[in-house]
């Protein structure tokens, strides 16, 4: 079968890895590891007969063999090349280099007493948190990515925030994938866990970028646990080159009363794909979950939600947005699922397409399951060009052509931005949207301004 | 200035503007009043040259030049200006940017010289102690969360900054209470020149107290069924627009 052939490089390189070094790791990550080789033996590359990858043909992914980036230092990344990239200057700047922590390029500053450890030091071996909760959230027996992430578990970030403690400045985790040209093609499997005690909060950054044009594969998982009474802001941030592959599983738990407020924006990769599933296990939990996915050429966009209402009154949103040029293609699949139990459940799910060429396409699907009779759900999504009454209202004030379309499309990106509630993370996805349709569009395009309602966070 | 002769047009295959005739000349301000789906809204988005509708018959000409040939743009650039009943909001864009946008378009057209940010500014500023606009304004996005009467202010401001020959304004007053009207209406008074002209579109008579026009024209039912001074409007809002379909109907008997 052509799934095993494709996934045979991985479970030598696996086999590798193991006799190469990774045996000093402690013995609860070493399980991890077996547990996640075996998964992801039985389950292989998933293929188009899978339902959940209809759409999502990730063959040129599979036709290639990606090795696992070891530890090593790369002299021409420095701070200095990685000073645009800052979120916001006084932040908790994580960097892992091909999923490995780099000391050197980090800046930590911590005043709380937050527990934050990369996964491979001495800190992180014996620690009850981390084992509590590493690898223990993402589902690894039924998502193939997930599975050859922890096969590969070695380094990663955990970071608790104490109970009752908010943290103002972010924490951001620059995931840097970089190859020289005589290296082998590289893989690299990122970690991230966040667990918020009761009554904290924190905003949590995490941006993938890539140093190197060539084709690389980053196959990340992030895992997110909310206490009770918790709140945390994360903002993805997907910029990899468009010749990378990426592949990110996000887990999130909820309890009582928590508020997770998501956006995740897409916009490098040949073939990138977000999952994001959270289970809200604790009555009136809140999720909010948004993005904005941008591909031109031939890239592949995916974003696949996942919302569990496991209890009564919880509350979730989602708002994905994406504009689609050239040849590209986008998959929007968003599944809310509601128990019998979760009364009163309030849930919203839209997906909005912009159309900017004839040959692009998008497989949109927004999905409900309800076995709840006293809900209030709806879903919906659209596929379109250029909203007419608005590109009519342009020419009417003497705007016409490509700045029309800019500012369109502006208007457009910046209905879903505005909910990122960070204002430096929104400057920055601003900035990366602006930047991004200005090479297309011309230096008219303009800075995106958001009404007035954010202020108060700024 | 303009001359509008058997105007036809249609949306979706239906005739609703069934020939109009219409002729305005500069420094005057001609009111087109009418009931609910009379026509009223469409004439001013077929002058302006919305893509729904069709037009079917007939020929606007503006300043001697076939308006109907012309793309929106061109005609805003040629001086058409539309203040349009429902303003459109613009998330991620703000005012300033847009006005100055549409404002160096309208420059660039005409061999003007482009102004630059402090020129526009400065510019701006001024325009908007006109309609009284609080200059927070300056930097909101376009009329993303504004009330009905900031809309219909932003619309008139537009209107000063980019100076048009021939304003029309599409029910400008509905939806405004009296400050805000006035407001309006002393806006679109202060922008009044010897040379630009405006048509004011509106179900009411309430309006032509602050806009005072030269001519009235009454549309039913896609046609001009009467035309004459300031005094038909007060008629208009003391019988309903009844009394004029009662003498239409009657002059089809005869």
């Amino acid at each position: 079968m052509a799934h095993e052939t494709a996934q045979t490089p991985y479970i030598n390189d696996h086999r590798r890895f193991e006799g190469n070094g990774a045996s000093a790791s402690p013995a609860w990550m070493k399980h991890l590891r077996s547990a996640g080789i075996a998964s992801f033996g039985e389950l292989g590359l998933p293929g188009q007969d899978r339902e959940d990858w209809r759409f999502t043909n990730i063959a040129p992914l599979a036709k290639q063999a990606f090795a696992v980036s070891p530890k090593r230092d790369y002299p021409e990344l420095t701070g200095a090349r990685l000073e645009r990239y800052t979120i916001q200057k006084d932040e908790h700047r994580f960097v892992f280099v091909n999923g490995h922590f780099s000391p050197s390029l980090s800046a930590v500053n911590f005043s709380a007493n937050v527990e934050v450890f990369n996964l491979a030091s001495a800190e992180a071996r014996d620690n009850a948190d981390v084992q509590r909760h590493c690898a223990r959230h993402a589902d690894m027996r039924t998502n193939a990515f997930a599975a050859l992430n922890t096969a590969f578990l070695s380094d990663g970030l955990f970071v608790q925030i104490p109970e009752g403690i908010t943290i103002d400045t972010p924490i951001h985790v620059l995931n840097v994938s970089v190859q020289t040209d005589d290296e082998p093609a590289r893989a690299s499997y990122p970690r991230l866990i966040v667990t918020a005690e009761k009554h904290s909060s924190a905003t949590v950054i995490e941006s993938f970028i890539s140093m190197s044009a060539r084709a690389s594969f980053t196959n990340a998982v992030t895992e997110i646990v909310l206490a009770a009474n918790s709140s945390i802001d994360y903002v993805k941030i997907q910029n990899e080159h468009v010749g990378a592959f990426h592949m990110h599983t996000v887990s999130g738990e909820q309890h009582a009363e928590s508020r997770l407020n998501m956006f995740s924006l897409a916009m490098g990769g040949a073939i990138s794909r977000s999952e994001i599933s959270v289970a809200l296990e604790g009555e009136k939990a809140d999720v909010n979950v948004n993005g904005l996915y941008m591909a031109d050429g031939t890239q592949l966009t995916d974003h696949h939600t996942f919302i569990h209402h496991k209890v009564p009154e919880c509350t979730s949103h989602e708002l994905f947005k994406g504009i689609l040029d050239g040849s590209a293609r986008a998959v929007y699949t968003g599944k809310v699922y509601v128990d019998a139990i979760a009364q009163k459940t309030d849930s919203k799910q839209t997906n909005r397409n912009l159309m900017l060429s004839e040959t692009a396409s998008v497989d949109t699907q927004p999905q409900l399951e309800i076995f709840a009779d006293d809900v209030k759900c709806t879903h919906g999504a659209t596929v379109g060009g250029m909203n007419e009454t608005l590109v009519f209202y342009l020419k009417s004030r003497g705007i016409g052509g490509a700045t029309a379309r800019g500012i369109v499309t502006i208007g457009f990106a910046a209905e879903v931005t505005e909910k990122i509630d960070h204002a430096a993370s929104r400057s920055m996805v601003d900035a990366l949207v602006v930047s991004q349709l200005r090479k297309k569009l011309g230096n008219e395009i303009p800075e995106i301004v958001h009404s007035g309602k954010h202020d108060e966070k700024e | 200035m303009l001359e509008i002769k058997n105007l036809h047009a249609s949306v979706n295959g239906k005739e609703i503007l069934k020939g109009i005739n219409l002729t305005v000349n500069a420094g005057e301000v001609h009111a087109v009043m009418g009931p609910n789906g009379s026509g009223k809204s469409t004439l001013a988005q077929v002058l302006a040259g919305h893509p729904a509708y069709e037009v079917t018959a007939g020929e606007v000409i503006y300043d001697g030049v076939d308006l109907l040939s012309l793309q929106p743009e061109a005609r805003a650039q040629a001086g058409i200006f539309l203040a349009f009943q429902y303003p459109v909001e613009i998330p991620g864009v703000s005012n300033s940017y847009f006005l100055k946008t549409g404002l160096n378009e309208i420059r660039k057209s005409k061999g003007l010289e482009e102004l630059d940010a402090m020129q526009f500014l400065k510019l701006l500023k001024q325009k908007m102690q006109i309609v009284e606009m609080d200059p927070s304004f300056i930097n909101r996005p376009v009329n993303e969360g504004y009330s009905g009467g900031e809309k219909k202010r932003n619309e008139i401001l537009q209107m000063a900054v980019l100076e048009p020959r021939l304003a029309i304004l599409d029910e400008t007053d509905s939806g405004l209470d009296i400050d805000a009207l006035q407001i309006v209406a002393e806006g679109v008074n202060k922008l009044k020149t010897p040379e630009n002209a405006s048509i004011v579109v509106t179900h009411y008579q309430r309006l032509l107290n602050y806009i005072v026009p030269d001519v009235v024209h009454v549309l039913v039912n896609g046609r001009i069924v009467k035309s004459g001074g300031k005094e038909l409007a007060l008629e208009l809002e003391e019988k309903g627009y009844d009394f004029i379909k009662d003498e239409i109907a009657a002059a089809e008997v005869a």
